[in-house]
Protein backbone atom coordinates (compact mmCIF):
# COMPACT_ATOMS: atom_id res chain seq x y z
CA UNK A 1 0.00 0.00 0.00
CA UNK A 2 1.08 3.34 -0.45
CA UNK A 3 0.78 4.32 2.88
CA UNK A 4 0.05 7.34 3.63
CA UNK A 5 -0.69 7.81 0.26
CA UNK A 6 1.37 6.84 -2.31
CA UNK A 7 3.93 9.17 -2.36
CA UNK A 8 5.35 11.72 -4.62
CA UNK A 9 2.96 11.31 -7.43
CA UNK A 10 0.14 11.38 -5.02
CA UNK A 11 1.50 14.49 -3.49
CA UNK A 12 2.00 16.11 -6.79
CA UNK A 13 -1.34 15.22 -8.13
CA UNK A 14 -3.21 15.77 -4.97
CA UNK A 15 -1.80 19.17 -4.49
CA UNK A 16 -2.87 20.42 -7.82
CA UNK A 17 -6.56 20.54 -7.55
CA UNK A 18 -9.53 19.94 -5.41
CA UNK A 19 -9.06 16.67 -3.68
CA UNK A 20 -11.60 14.37 -2.32
CA UNK A 21 -12.38 16.84 0.27
CA UNK A 22 -11.77 20.51 0.01
CA UNK A 23 -10.50 20.57 3.49
CA UNK A 24 -6.96 21.34 2.82
CA UNK A 25 -4.38 19.91 5.06
CA UNK A 26 -1.26 21.02 6.62
CA UNK A 27 1.86 19.85 5.04
CA UNK A 28 3.63 16.68 5.92
CA UNK A 29 6.88 18.24 6.80
CA UNK A 30 9.90 16.51 8.12
CA UNK A 31 9.44 13.50 10.21
CA UNK A 32 10.87 13.26 13.63
CA UNK A 33 12.12 10.12 15.02
CA UNK A 34 14.39 9.43 17.78
CA UNK A 35 16.08 6.39 18.85
CA UNK A 36 18.56 4.16 17.29
CA UNK A 37 20.36 4.84 14.15
CA UNK A 38 18.45 2.49 11.96
CA UNK A 39 15.08 3.53 13.09
CA UNK A 40 15.65 7.20 13.26
CA UNK A 41 16.80 7.40 9.73
CA UNK A 42 13.50 6.04 8.72
CA UNK A 43 11.68 9.10 9.84
CA UNK A 44 11.22 12.12 7.73
CA UNK A 45 13.05 13.13 4.69
CA UNK A 46 12.58 12.37 1.12
CA UNK A 47 10.25 11.07 -1.37
CA UNK A 48 9.14 7.69 -2.30
CA UNK A 49 7.66 6.34 -5.41
CA UNK A 50 4.27 7.08 -6.63
CA UNK A 51 1.82 5.42 -8.82
CA UNK A 52 2.04 5.50 -12.46
CA UNK A 53 -0.27 7.94 -14.04
CA UNK A 54 -1.95 6.85 -17.16
CA UNK A 55 -1.71 9.17 -20.08
CA UNK A 56 -4.61 9.94 -22.27
CA UNK A 57 -4.12 8.79 -25.79
CA UNK A 58 -0.78 7.51 -24.80
CA UNK A 59 0.42 10.83 -23.57
CA UNK A 60 2.37 10.53 -20.40
CA UNK A 61 3.98 13.89 -20.23
CA UNK A 62 1.73 15.05 -17.50
CA UNK A 63 2.58 12.29 -15.16
CA UNK A 64 6.19 12.56 -15.99
CA UNK A 65 6.22 16.23 -15.44
CA UNK A 66 4.59 15.93 -12.10
CA UNK A 67 6.91 13.27 -11.05
CA UNK A 68 9.91 15.15 -12.14
CA UNK A 69 8.85 18.12 -10.18
CA UNK A 70 8.02 16.22 -7.09
CA UNK A 71 11.11 14.16 -7.38
CA UNK A 72 13.23 17.18 -7.53
CA UNK A 73 11.50 18.66 -4.58
CA UNK A 74 11.67 15.68 -2.32
CA UNK A 75 15.04 14.51 -3.30
CA UNK A 76 14.82 10.80 -3.35
CA UNK A 77 12.31 8.23 -4.10
CA UNK A 78 11.70 5.91 -6.86
CA UNK A 79 10.45 6.49 -10.27
CA UNK A 80 7.12 4.84 -10.14
CA UNK A 81 4.71 7.54 -10.95
CA UNK A 82 1.27 6.60 -11.99
CA UNK A 83 0.67 7.04 -15.61
CA UNK A 84 -2.01 9.63 -15.98
CA UNK A 85 -5.02 9.02 -18.03
CA UNK A 86 -6.35 11.93 -19.85
CA UNK A 87 -4.61 14.99 -20.93
CA UNK A 88 -3.36 17.26 -18.35
CA UNK A 89 -1.15 20.13 -17.73
CA UNK A 90 -3.02 21.07 -14.66
CA UNK A 91 -1.65 22.68 -11.69
CA UNK A 92 1.85 21.59 -11.07
CA UNK A 93 2.83 24.93 -9.78
CA UNK A 94 1.22 24.45 -6.45
CA UNK A 95 3.05 21.39 -5.39
CA UNK A 96 5.85 23.04 -3.57
CA UNK A 97 3.71 25.49 -1.78
CA UNK A 98 1.62 22.78 -0.32
CA UNK A 99 4.29 20.80 1.41
CA UNK A 100 6.81 21.05 4.04
CA UNK A 101 5.15 22.50 7.03
CA UNK A 102 3.19 21.20 9.84
CA UNK A 103 4.97 19.67 12.72
CA UNK A 104 2.11 20.50 14.97
CA UNK A 105 1.49 17.74 17.38
CA UNK A 106 -2.14 17.62 16.52
CA UNK A 107 -3.02 18.40 12.98
CA UNK A 108 -6.25 19.97 12.04
CA UNK A 109 -7.91 20.82 8.83
CA UNK A 110 -7.69 24.42 7.92
CA UNK A 111 -11.30 25.08 8.41
CA UNK A 112 -11.99 25.77 4.80
CA UNK A 113 -13.39 22.43 4.11
CA UNK A 114 -16.70 23.88 3.11
CA UNK A 115 -15.60 27.07 1.43
CA UNK A 116 -15.13 25.62 -1.97
CA UNK A 117 -17.93 23.17 -1.91
CA UNK A 118 -20.69 24.45 -4.04
CA UNK A 119 -24.18 23.16 -4.06
CA UNK A 120 -24.96 23.14 -7.70
CA UNK A 121 -27.61 20.52 -7.99
CA UNK A 122 -30.17 21.21 -5.36
CA UNK A 123 -32.57 18.77 -6.84
CA UNK A 124 -30.17 16.07 -5.86
CA UNK A 125 -29.29 17.66 -2.60
CA UNK A 126 -25.65 16.88 -2.94
CA UNK A 127 -22.51 18.85 -2.47
CA UNK A 128 -20.16 19.03 -5.34
CA UNK A 129 -16.63 20.18 -5.26
CA UNK A 130 -15.96 21.94 -8.48
CA UNK A 131 -12.96 24.09 -8.21
CA UNK A 132 -9.44 23.64 -7.10
CA UNK A 133 -9.09 26.02 -4.24
CA UNK A 134 -9.35 23.35 -1.65
CA UNK A 135 -7.26 20.27 -1.65
CA UNK A 136 -7.14 17.33 0.61
CA UNK A 137 -4.27 14.98 0.86
CA UNK A 138 -4.51 12.10 3.26
CA UNK A 139 -0.79 12.16 3.31
CA UNK A 140 -0.87 15.46 5.05
CA UNK A 141 -2.72 13.96 7.93
CA UNK A 142 -0.16 11.37 8.70
CA UNK A 143 1.44 12.30 11.97
CA UNK A 144 4.97 13.35 11.37
CA UNK A 145 6.40 10.75 13.61
CA UNK A 146 4.65 7.85 12.01
CA UNK A 147 6.29 7.77 8.66
CA UNK A 148 8.65 4.97 9.34
CA UNK A 149 9.83 2.50 11.87
CA UNK A 150 9.47 3.45 15.46
CA UNK A 151 12.73 3.20 17.26
CA UNK A 152 13.08 0.76 20.07
CA UNK A 153 10.89 -2.19 20.84
CA UNK A 154 7.15 -2.69 20.70
CA UNK A 155 5.11 -2.02 23.79
CA UNK A 156 4.82 -4.96 26.06
CA UNK A 157 8.05 -6.63 25.18
CA UNK A 158 10.48 -6.62 28.00
CA UNK A 159 13.94 -5.31 27.49
CA UNK A 160 16.29 -8.00 28.39
CA UNK A 161 19.57 -9.37 27.27
CA UNK A 162 18.64 -9.60 23.64
CA UNK A 163 17.69 -6.05 23.05
CA UNK A 164 14.05 -5.59 23.89
CA UNK A 165 13.13 -9.14 23.25
CA UNK A 166 12.38 -11.58 25.99
CA UNK A 167 14.87 -14.43 25.94
CA UNK A 168 13.71 -17.35 23.91
CA UNK A 169 10.78 -15.64 22.34
CA UNK A 170 12.59 -14.71 19.23
CA UNK A 171 13.02 -18.25 18.07
CA UNK A 172 9.38 -19.10 18.26
CA UNK A 173 8.09 -16.29 16.15
CA UNK A 174 5.22 -16.64 13.77
CA UNK A 175 6.48 -19.40 11.59
CA UNK A 176 5.01 -17.53 8.66
CA UNK A 177 8.28 -16.93 6.92
CA UNK A 178 6.73 -14.75 4.27
CA UNK A 179 5.45 -12.45 6.98
CA UNK A 180 9.00 -11.72 8.01
CA UNK A 181 9.61 -9.84 4.80
CA UNK A 182 8.70 -6.17 4.67
CA UNK A 183 7.78 -6.44 1.02
CA UNK A 184 5.08 -8.96 1.81
CA UNK A 185 3.44 -6.23 3.84
CA UNK A 186 4.02 -3.87 0.95
CA UNK A 187 6.59 -2.10 3.02
CA UNK A 188 8.97 -1.36 0.26
CA UNK A 189 10.41 1.74 -1.20
CA UNK A 190 6.98 2.77 -2.37
CA UNK A 191 5.26 2.39 0.92
CA UNK A 192 6.57 5.40 2.70
CA UNK A 193 7.19 8.56 0.91
CA UNK A 194 10.06 9.20 3.23
CA UNK A 195 11.98 6.92 0.96
CA UNK A 196 13.37 4.99 3.86
CA UNK A 197 15.42 1.92 3.33
CA UNK A 198 13.97 -1.40 4.35
CA UNK A 199 17.31 -3.06 4.63
CA UNK A 200 17.82 -5.24 7.62
CA UNK A 201 16.34 -8.30 9.23
CA UNK A 202 12.69 -8.36 10.12
CA UNK A 203 10.34 -10.54 12.03
CA UNK A 204 6.60 -10.62 12.36
CA UNK A 205 5.57 -11.15 15.94
CA UNK A 206 2.73 -10.27 18.21
CA UNK A 207 1.04 -8.12 15.64
CA UNK A 208 4.13 -6.08 14.88
CA UNK A 209 6.73 -6.07 12.20
CA UNK A 210 10.01 -5.62 13.99
CA UNK A 211 13.49 -5.05 12.75
CA UNK A 212 16.33 -6.56 14.63
CA UNK A 213 20.03 -6.93 14.62
CA UNK A 214 22.45 -8.87 16.74
CA UNK A 215 21.64 -6.71 19.71
CA UNK A 216 17.92 -7.23 19.48
CA UNK A 217 14.99 -5.27 18.13
CA UNK A 218 15.75 -1.77 17.04
CA UNK A 219 12.54 -0.71 15.34
CA UNK A 220 8.95 -1.69 14.91
CA UNK A 221 5.66 -1.00 13.23
CA UNK A 222 2.19 -1.88 14.49
CA UNK A 223 0.07 -3.77 12.00
CA UNK A 224 -3.58 -3.61 11.14
CA UNK A 225 -5.42 -6.52 12.65
CA UNK A 226 -2.53 -7.24 14.96
CA UNK A 227 -1.33 -4.58 17.33
CA UNK A 228 -3.90 -2.33 15.70
CA UNK A 229 -6.96 -4.40 16.39
CA UNK A 230 -9.95 -3.73 18.60
CA UNK A 231 -9.15 -4.22 22.25
CA UNK A 232 -5.53 -3.18 21.99
CA UNK A 233 -4.28 0.13 23.21
CA UNK A 234 -3.45 2.65 20.56
CA UNK A 235 0.31 3.23 20.38
CA UNK A 236 0.92 6.54 22.07
CA UNK A 237 3.64 7.22 19.57
CA UNK A 238 1.05 7.99 16.95
CA UNK A 239 -0.49 11.36 17.38
CA UNK A 240 -4.13 12.13 16.83
CA UNK A 241 -5.13 13.94 13.70
CA UNK A 242 -8.00 16.22 12.91
CA UNK A 243 -9.69 15.18 9.73
CA UNK A 244 -12.17 17.37 7.87
CA UNK A 245 -15.62 17.14 9.30
CA UNK A 246 -16.95 15.41 6.22
CA UNK A 247 -14.77 12.40 6.82
CA UNK A 248 -15.59 12.39 10.49
CA UNK A 249 -19.25 12.24 9.59
CA UNK A 250 -19.02 9.87 6.68
CA UNK A 251 -17.02 7.26 8.50
CA UNK A 252 -18.82 7.81 11.79
CA UNK A 253 -15.68 8.79 13.61
CA UNK A 254 -17.13 11.19 16.10
CA UNK A 255 -15.18 14.10 17.50
CA UNK A 256 -11.46 14.42 17.34
CA UNK A 257 -9.79 12.47 20.07
CA UNK A 258 -12.03 9.53 19.46
CA UNK A 259 -10.37 8.33 16.32
CA UNK A 260 -7.02 7.81 14.71
CA UNK A 261 -5.82 7.71 11.14
CA UNK A 262 -2.81 5.65 10.26
CA UNK A 263 -1.64 3.74 7.21
CA UNK A 264 -4.79 4.30 5.20
CA UNK A 265 -7.04 3.05 7.95
CA UNK A 266 -9.37 4.81 10.35
CA UNK A 267 -9.75 3.57 13.90
CA UNK A 268 -12.13 4.50 16.64
CA UNK A 269 -10.57 4.72 20.06
CA UNK A 270 -11.81 5.27 23.54
CA UNK A 271 -10.56 8.76 24.40
CA UNK A 272 -10.15 7.78 28.02
CA UNK A 273 -8.39 4.47 27.78
CA UNK A 274 -6.99 4.80 24.26
CA UNK A 275 -8.19 1.33 23.55
CA UNK A 276 -9.10 0.68 19.95
CA UNK A 277 -12.82 0.09 19.82
CA UNK A 278 -13.25 -0.61 16.12
CA UNK A 279 -11.80 -0.23 12.68
CA UNK A 280 -13.94 2.41 11.02
CA UNK A 281 -12.70 2.23 7.48
CA UNK A 282 -9.97 1.49 5.03
CA UNK A 283 -8.89 4.09 2.54
CA UNK A 284 -7.39 3.90 -0.88
CA UNK A 285 -5.70 7.22 -0.48
CA UNK A 286 -5.81 7.47 -4.23
CA UNK A 287 -5.21 10.94 -5.61
CA UNK A 288 -8.54 12.06 -6.94
CA UNK A 289 -8.80 15.70 -7.82
CA UNK A 290 -11.14 17.73 -9.92
CA UNK A 291 -9.52 18.54 -13.22
CA UNK A 292 -7.12 15.64 -12.93
CA UNK A 293 -7.16 12.26 -14.61
CA UNK A 294 -8.96 9.41 -12.98
CA UNK A 295 -6.40 7.29 -11.13
CA UNK A 296 -5.66 3.85 -12.41
CA UNK A 297 -7.61 0.92 -11.13
CA UNK A 298 -11.12 2.24 -11.47
CA UNK A 299 -12.28 0.53 -14.61
CA UNK A 300 -15.38 -0.86 -12.98
CA UNK A 301 -18.47 1.03 -11.91
CA UNK A 302 -18.46 1.03 -8.11
CA UNK A 303 -20.94 3.64 -6.99
CA UNK A 304 -22.59 2.88 -3.63
CA UNK A 305 -25.84 1.05 -3.88
CA UNK A 306 -27.99 3.84 -2.53
CA UNK A 307 -26.62 6.31 -5.09
CA UNK A 308 -26.88 4.18 -8.16
CA UNK A 309 -30.10 5.73 -9.25
CA UNK A 310 -28.51 9.16 -9.23
CA UNK A 311 -25.14 8.48 -10.71
CA UNK A 312 -25.52 6.30 -13.73
CA UNK A 313 -22.76 5.89 -16.26
CA UNK A 314 -23.70 7.36 -19.58
CA UNK A 315 -22.27 8.99 -22.69
CA UNK A 316 -21.79 12.33 -20.97
CA UNK A 317 -20.30 11.21 -17.72
CA UNK A 318 -19.39 8.22 -15.69
CA UNK A 319 -18.95 7.85 -11.99
CA UNK A 320 -16.53 6.20 -9.66
CA UNK A 321 -16.36 5.99 -5.89
CA UNK A 322 -13.36 6.33 -3.63
CA UNK A 323 -12.89 7.21 0.02
CA UNK A 324 -16.26 8.74 0.66
CA UNK A 325 -16.78 10.57 -2.60
CA UNK A 326 -18.34 9.82 -5.95
CA UNK A 327 -16.36 11.35 -8.78
CA UNK A 328 -17.87 12.41 -12.05
CA UNK A 329 -15.57 11.72 -14.96
CA UNK A 330 -15.62 12.99 -18.51
CA UNK A 331 -15.66 9.89 -20.72
CA UNK A 332 -13.77 11.65 -23.46
CA UNK A 333 -10.97 13.30 -21.56
CA UNK A 334 -10.99 10.93 -18.59
CA UNK A 335 -10.68 13.99 -16.39
CA UNK A 336 -12.54 14.26 -13.13
CA UNK A 337 -15.25 16.85 -13.43
CA UNK A 338 -16.68 16.90 -9.95
CA UNK A 339 -16.29 15.37 -6.54
CA UNK A 340 -19.59 14.60 -4.95
CA UNK A 341 -20.08 14.27 -1.24
CA UNK A 342 -22.46 11.57 -0.18
CA UNK A 343 -23.83 13.13 2.95
CA UNK A 344 -26.48 15.77 2.80
CA UNK B 1 -32.96 -9.79 6.31
CA UNK B 2 -33.89 -9.62 2.73
CA UNK B 3 -36.36 -7.06 1.59
CA UNK B 4 -38.21 -7.94 -1.61
CA UNK B 5 -39.08 -4.33 -2.31
CA UNK B 6 -35.51 -3.21 -2.02
CA UNK B 7 -34.42 -6.10 -4.12
CA UNK B 8 -36.86 -5.17 -6.82
CA UNK B 9 -35.75 -1.56 -6.76
CA UNK B 10 -32.17 -2.70 -6.86
CA UNK B 11 -32.81 -4.84 -9.86
CA UNK B 12 -34.30 -1.90 -11.68
CA UNK B 13 -31.49 0.36 -10.63
CA UNK B 14 -28.65 -2.00 -11.38
CA UNK B 15 -29.73 -3.36 -14.70
CA UNK B 16 -29.04 -0.26 -16.77
CA UNK B 17 -25.71 0.24 -15.11
CA UNK B 18 -24.14 -3.01 -15.88
CA UNK B 19 -22.95 -2.06 -19.25
CA UNK B 20 -23.06 1.65 -18.87
CA UNK B 21 -25.54 1.85 -21.61
CA UNK B 22 -24.76 -1.55 -22.96
CA UNK B 23 -27.02 -4.47 -22.60
CA UNK B 24 -26.76 -5.98 -19.18
CA UNK B 25 -24.74 -9.19 -19.18
CA UNK B 26 -26.36 -12.53 -18.81
CA UNK B 27 -25.66 -13.26 -15.20
CA UNK B 28 -26.78 -16.84 -15.36
CA UNK B 29 -24.41 -17.39 -18.19
CA UNK B 30 -21.74 -15.82 -16.07
CA UNK B 31 -22.31 -18.59 -13.65
CA UNK B 32 -22.66 -16.33 -10.72
CA UNK B 33 -26.31 -15.52 -10.79
CA UNK B 34 -27.99 -12.40 -9.60
CA UNK B 35 -28.18 -11.79 -5.91
CA UNK B 36 -30.91 -10.00 -4.08
CA UNK B 37 -29.79 -6.96 -2.20
CA UNK B 38 -30.07 -7.39 1.51
CA UNK B 39 -31.11 -4.51 3.68
CA UNK B 40 -28.59 -5.70 6.22
CA UNK B 41 -24.90 -4.97 6.33
CA UNK B 42 -22.26 -6.87 4.49
CA UNK B 43 -20.75 -7.99 7.76
CA UNK B 44 -24.02 -9.66 8.66
CA UNK B 45 -24.35 -11.25 5.26
CA UNK B 46 -20.89 -12.72 5.34
CA UNK B 47 -21.40 -13.91 8.87
CA UNK B 48 -24.29 -16.06 7.85
CA UNK B 49 -23.09 -17.19 4.43
CA UNK B 50 -22.33 -20.81 3.72
CA UNK B 51 -18.74 -21.55 2.79
CA UNK B 52 -17.43 -18.28 4.16
CA UNK B 53 -16.87 -19.20 7.75
CA UNK B 54 -13.12 -18.71 7.50
CA UNK B 55 -13.49 -15.23 6.13
CA UNK B 56 -16.21 -14.40 8.61
CA UNK B 57 -14.08 -15.53 11.51
CA UNK B 58 -11.06 -13.71 10.17
CA UNK B 59 -12.95 -10.48 9.71
CA UNK B 60 -14.21 -10.65 13.24
CA UNK B 61 -10.88 -11.61 14.71
CA UNK B 62 -8.93 -8.88 12.98
CA UNK B 63 -11.56 -6.22 13.50
CA UNK B 64 -12.03 -5.73 9.79
CA UNK B 65 -15.66 -6.71 10.14
CA UNK B 66 -16.13 -3.20 11.43
CA UNK B 67 -15.63 -1.66 8.02
CA UNK B 68 -18.41 -3.83 6.62
CA UNK B 69 -20.76 -2.55 9.26
CA UNK B 70 -20.45 1.09 8.33
CA UNK B 71 -21.96 3.24 5.64
CA UNK B 72 -18.88 3.34 3.44
CA UNK B 73 -19.19 0.72 0.72
CA UNK B 74 -16.67 -2.01 0.11
CA UNK B 75 -16.53 -5.09 -2.03
CA UNK B 76 -14.87 -8.20 -0.71
CA UNK B 77 -13.59 -10.89 -3.01
CA UNK B 78 -14.14 -13.56 -0.44
CA UNK B 79 -11.97 -16.66 -0.62
CA UNK B 80 -14.20 -19.53 0.35
CA UNK B 81 -13.33 -22.03 3.02
CA UNK B 82 -11.83 -24.38 0.48
CA UNK B 83 -9.52 -21.65 -0.72
CA UNK B 84 -8.00 -21.32 2.72
CA UNK B 85 -8.01 -25.06 3.11
CA UNK B 86 -5.93 -25.38 -0.02
CA UNK B 87 -3.17 -23.46 1.71
CA UNK B 88 -2.60 -26.38 4.02
CA UNK B 89 -0.51 -25.77 7.09
CA UNK B 90 0.19 -22.23 6.06
CA UNK B 91 -3.50 -21.58 5.87
CA UNK B 92 -3.98 -23.02 9.31
CA UNK B 93 -1.29 -20.77 10.70
CA UNK B 94 -2.78 -17.82 8.93
CA UNK B 95 -6.03 -18.44 10.74
CA UNK B 96 -4.39 -18.52 14.13
CA UNK B 97 -5.38 -15.54 16.28
CA UNK B 98 -1.79 -14.55 16.90
CA UNK B 99 -1.34 -14.13 13.17
CA UNK B 100 -4.28 -11.81 12.79
CA UNK B 101 -2.20 -9.09 11.20
CA UNK B 102 -1.07 -11.45 8.47
CA UNK B 103 -4.64 -12.46 7.85
CA UNK B 104 -5.67 -8.82 7.77
CA UNK B 105 -3.00 -8.11 5.19
CA UNK B 106 -4.31 -10.96 3.08
CA UNK B 107 -7.87 -9.72 3.37
CA UNK B 108 -6.94 -6.16 2.46
CA UNK B 109 -5.74 -7.40 -0.87
CA UNK B 110 -9.22 -8.75 -1.50
CA UNK B 111 -11.15 -5.58 -0.70
CA UNK B 112 -12.18 -3.09 -3.36
CA UNK B 113 -13.46 0.40 -2.75
CA UNK B 114 -17.12 0.85 -3.46
CA UNK B 115 -19.96 -1.36 -4.48
CA UNK B 116 -18.99 -3.74 -7.26
CA UNK B 117 -21.16 -6.52 -8.58
CA UNK B 118 -20.28 -9.26 -10.99
CA UNK B 119 -22.54 -7.53 -13.48
CA UNK B 120 -20.53 -4.36 -13.06
CA UNK B 121 -17.35 -6.24 -13.78
CA UNK B 122 -18.86 -7.89 -16.82
CA UNK B 123 -20.12 -4.54 -18.00
CA UNK B 124 -16.64 -3.08 -17.75
CA UNK B 125 -15.13 -6.01 -19.62
CA UNK B 126 -17.72 -5.60 -22.30
CA UNK B 127 -16.94 -1.91 -22.64
CA UNK B 128 -13.30 -2.86 -22.91
CA UNK B 129 -14.24 -5.14 -25.77
CA UNK B 130 -13.39 -8.24 -23.85
CA UNK B 131 -10.09 -7.10 -22.51
CA UNK B 132 -9.26 -7.42 -18.82
CA UNK B 133 -10.27 -4.60 -16.54
CA UNK B 134 -8.65 -3.46 -13.33
CA UNK B 135 -9.74 -2.40 -9.92
CA UNK B 136 -7.60 -1.08 -7.14
CA UNK B 137 -7.59 -2.83 -3.81
CA UNK B 138 -7.29 -1.52 -0.31
CA UNK B 139 -3.69 -2.62 -0.16
CA UNK B 140 -2.83 -0.39 -3.07
CA UNK B 141 -2.40 -3.05 -5.69
CA UNK B 142 -4.65 -3.77 -8.62
CA UNK B 143 -6.69 -6.80 -9.48
CA UNK B 144 -7.33 -7.71 -13.07
CA UNK B 145 -10.64 -9.25 -14.07
CA UNK B 146 -11.10 -11.24 -17.23
CA UNK B 147 -13.86 -13.32 -18.69
CA UNK B 148 -12.74 -16.65 -20.05
CA UNK B 149 -15.79 -18.36 -21.34
CA UNK B 150 -17.94 -19.16 -18.39
CA UNK B 151 -15.24 -18.24 -15.92
CA UNK B 152 -14.68 -14.85 -14.45
CA UNK B 153 -11.07 -14.87 -13.36
CA UNK B 154 -9.22 -12.54 -11.07
CA UNK B 155 -5.47 -12.03 -11.17
CA UNK B 156 -3.49 -10.21 -8.52
CA UNK B 157 -0.34 -8.23 -9.08
CA UNK B 158 1.75 -11.00 -7.56
CA UNK B 159 0.35 -13.49 -10.07
CA UNK B 160 -2.16 -15.14 -7.79
CA UNK B 161 -5.30 -16.12 -9.60
CA UNK B 162 -8.80 -17.12 -8.61
CA UNK B 163 -12.15 -17.68 -10.18
CA UNK B 164 -15.48 -16.37 -9.06
CA UNK B 165 -17.23 -19.47 -7.87
CA UNK B 166 -20.58 -18.58 -6.43
CA UNK B 167 -23.33 -16.08 -6.13
CA UNK B 168 -22.39 -12.71 -4.81
CA UNK B 169 -23.80 -11.45 -1.56
CA UNK B 170 -25.23 -8.01 -2.12
CA UNK B 171 -25.87 -5.99 1.01
CA UNK B 172 -26.83 -2.40 1.55
CA UNK B 173 -23.25 -1.33 2.12
CA UNK B 174 -21.26 -3.69 -0.01
CA UNK B 175 -20.84 -6.86 -1.93
CA UNK B 176 -19.04 -10.12 -1.25
CA UNK B 177 -18.03 -12.12 -4.31
CA UNK B 178 -16.89 -15.66 -3.55
CA UNK B 179 -13.61 -16.71 -5.12
CA UNK B 180 -11.95 -20.09 -5.11
CA UNK B 181 -8.42 -19.08 -4.18
CA UNK B 182 -6.52 -16.62 -2.07
CA UNK B 183 -5.33 -13.67 -4.10
CA UNK B 184 -2.12 -13.02 -2.26
CA UNK B 185 0.80 -15.35 -2.17
CA UNK B 186 1.40 -16.94 1.18
CA UNK B 187 4.31 -19.29 0.64
CA UNK B 188 4.77 -22.21 2.96
CA UNK B 189 6.65 -21.41 6.10
CA UNK B 190 10.33 -21.95 5.72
Amino acid sequence: MRILLSTVAAIAIAATAAQADPGGGKGGGEGKGGGKEHASHAQGGGAGGGKEVRGNSGKTEVGGQRHAQAHEQRGHGNDKVREARGNGGHGNAEVKADRGHGNAKVREARGKDRDDVVRIRDDRDVRVVRDDRGRFDWDDFVPDRSRGLIAGCPPGLAKKNTGCLPPGQFKKASGLAFADRPDWWDFDDDRWFDGMSWDGRYRYMDGYLVRYDDDGIDGWLPLLGGALAPGNVWPSFYQPVGLPSYYQDYYGLGPMGGYRYYDDALYRVDPQTMAITSIAGLLTGDPFAVGQPLPLGYDVYNVPYSFRDRYVDGPDAYYRYSDGYVYQVDPTTQLIQAAIQLLT
Amino acid sequence: MRNPLIAAIAALALAPLAGCGDKAPDRDKAGTGSAKVSSGTLAAEIGSAAGMSTVATALKGTGLAGIFDGSAPYTLLAPDDDAFGALGETGAMLKAPENGAAMAEVLKSHILPGYVTVADIDGAIKRAEGKPVKMTTMDGAELSFARNGEDLTVTAADGSTAKVDGKELAASNGVAIPVDAVLKKVPSAG
